[in-house]
């Protein structure tokens, strides 16, 4: 089965999503393991999202629970 | 007042037994309020589930309720029945502080309108119970009252360990992800979260606007039940609040036996105890003549988990972003990292989330075409240690599309007396099917004991 943790992909959202996180709130902070750990929890929910297509036409975002 | 019922098993009626007992005069409003607080006396140094009681109000109300009754007043479903509140929703007069420390002195002046409509019912509050700080997932200081090495579980910790140590009938909780279901399997309670919408949120600390639900923790389906009756409605005050009718969730008769959907994903995902424990008890429903069969929930369970940790992520970024800057350092270690990484979400891939949102809702309503109720692990475990408050992701998919799901005690497992809890979920605004589904597995399998506490 396919390992979403060393997928390249999702590796390069991690790198992009900490060289934002480093630019915001600076490397001491982001080293702290609470920042880390979220970094990776949101790079694999990234990753999974953005690999799903969609049509511009298909389902629309808002109204949710509609 | 006739003689209550021996004292000592005041703590151990049920939301519904102690209504209709105080209806019939034979338990007293003062008596059972008085014997909750000696209860929380012994228990709370284990368990610490309340963050604040209010026992001269509390005590002031069950007079009250104890006078109306004396004068034939007309009394409402829940008269005189105690309940907690999770210290998100906010209380009239009481410390709401939703574990903020610049919060601790926050006295709101108006009730929640799930608190107001839980008193127009007759309920009376006791307090505020402890929740994990925002509702989010850094561990609180309450503990499992089965093992005080042991989770609650949260954000609802206080609200499911306060009704599973018999502290009070049912309490209030909310779930973002899975904080209503999971600290009710974890503690051996009860846990509904209705549809979305359809229980008002005006007056509860929003967490992720579109994916927050007001629901309940109790010790039966009948007390889901009854608190439902009493919450349910429209609210034209808040945005989230959906118009569709209300139907009597009263449950009567017995329900033919149901057709459950066992979801693949949720079985894929439990430990191997928790999947011997699933087959053990859908064995134990087919032989009481429901029938039982595989299905999926139409997507794979990590992209549904993408689409909800991407959501949440952002909304809660936009709660609370100006707060953390306000109030530089007080915010939990985890929540604070949460928010900080949420906000460096592009806002094309929340709204691409929302999008995937609405296909994996379809796909789920065609997983429930052919069954009553989808039947899967509340949990992928038993309550895990300390350091964290479980794993959601048995439960998050349900707050994602905004389904009604219940969690029910299904067993203790054995060694180490732990309780154990399947989920149901029906389709929305489907609760009253929900509820008769629940009660009929809830009257097949094994009844939940008490934890194992001081009397």
């Amino acid at each position: 089965m396919h390992d979403p943790a060393v997928d390249p992909g999702r590796l390069a959202l991690l790198d992009e999503l900490r060289l934002a996180a480093v630019a915001t709130y600076g490397e001491e902070r982001v080293a702290e393991q609470p920042v880390q750990m979220a970094l990776a929890a949101a790079a694999t929910a990234v990753w999974r999202v953005s690999l799903e297509q969609l049509e511009p036409s298909g389902p629309e975002p808002l109204r949710t629970h509609a | 007042m006739p003689d209550a019922p021996q004292a000592t098993h005041l703590h151990e009626l049920t939301a519904s037994e102690a209504a209709s007992l105080i209806r019939q005069r034979a338990v007293s409003p003062v008596e059972l309020v008085e014997h909750l607080l000696s209860r929380a006396d012994v228990v709370e140094p284990i368990v610490h589930a309340w963050e604040t009681l209010d026992p001269e109000r509390a005590r002031a109300a069950a007079r009250a309720a104890e006078s109306a009754i004396m004068q034939d007043a007309e009394l409402g479903p829940l008269h005189g029945v105690p309940f907690g509140a999770k210290d998100i929703f906010d209380t009239a007069g009481l410390r709401s502080a939703a574990g903020f420390p610049p919060y601790a002195h926050r006295i709101p002046s108006v009730d929640s309108e799930p608190v107001a409509r839980l008193k127009r019912a007759g309920a009376i509050l006791v307090g505020k119970m402890v929740t994990t700080q925002f509702a989010y997932s850094d561990p609180s200081r309450t503990r499992n009252p089965w093992s005080p090495e042991r989770t609650p579980g949260g954000s609802s910790s206080g609200s499911a360990a306060g009704v599973a140590a018999r502290e009070v009938p049912f309490a209030l909780g909310s779930q973002t992800a899975g904080s209503v279901l999971r600290p009710a399997a974890y503690n051996g309670a009860v846990g509904l979260k209705p549809t979305y919408g359809r229980v008002s949120k005006r007056g509860v600390f929003p967490l992720a606007w579109s994916l927050d639900h007001t629901g309940v923790l109790t010790r039966s389906v009948e007390d889901c039940a009854l608190f439902l009756s009493a919450v349910a409605g429209h609210d034209a005050d808040d945005p989230a609040s959906i118009d569709q009718p209300v139907p009597s969730f009263a449950l009567a008769g017995e329900p033919r036996p149901p057709r459950f959907g066992l979801v693949r994903e949720g079985i894929e995902r439990a430990t191997p105890r928790l999947r011997q424990h699933l087959e053990e008890v859908g064995r134990v429903l087919e032989s009481a003549q429901a029938t039982v069969d595989e299905v999926s929930l139409g997507e794979p369970l990590d992209l549904i988990l993408g689409v909800h940790h991407t959501i949440m992520q952002t909304e809660t970024a936009a709660a609370h972003w100006q707060l953390l800057e306000q109030h530089p350092g007080m915010h939990s270690p985890r929540l604070r990292a949460y928010v900080e990484v949420g906000r460096l979400l592009p806002g094309a891939l929340y709204l691409h989330a929302q999008r995937l949102r609405r296909r994996i809702r379809a796909a789920m309503t065609r997983s429930l075409r052919n069954v009553d109720a989808l039947l899967l692990p509340t949990a992928a475990d038993v309550a895990p240690t300390l350091e964290t408050t479980g794993d959601p992701s048995l439960q998050a998919p349900f707050s994602l599309v905004g389904f009604p799901s219940l969690s029910l005690p299904s067993g203790v497992l054995e060694p180490g007396g732990l309780p154990l809890a399947i989920q149901l979920v029906t389709p929305p605004w489907q609760e009253a099917r929900l509820l008769s589904v629940a009660r009929w597995c809830e009257a097949h399998l094994p009844r939940m004991p008490s934890p194992p506490l001081p009397a």
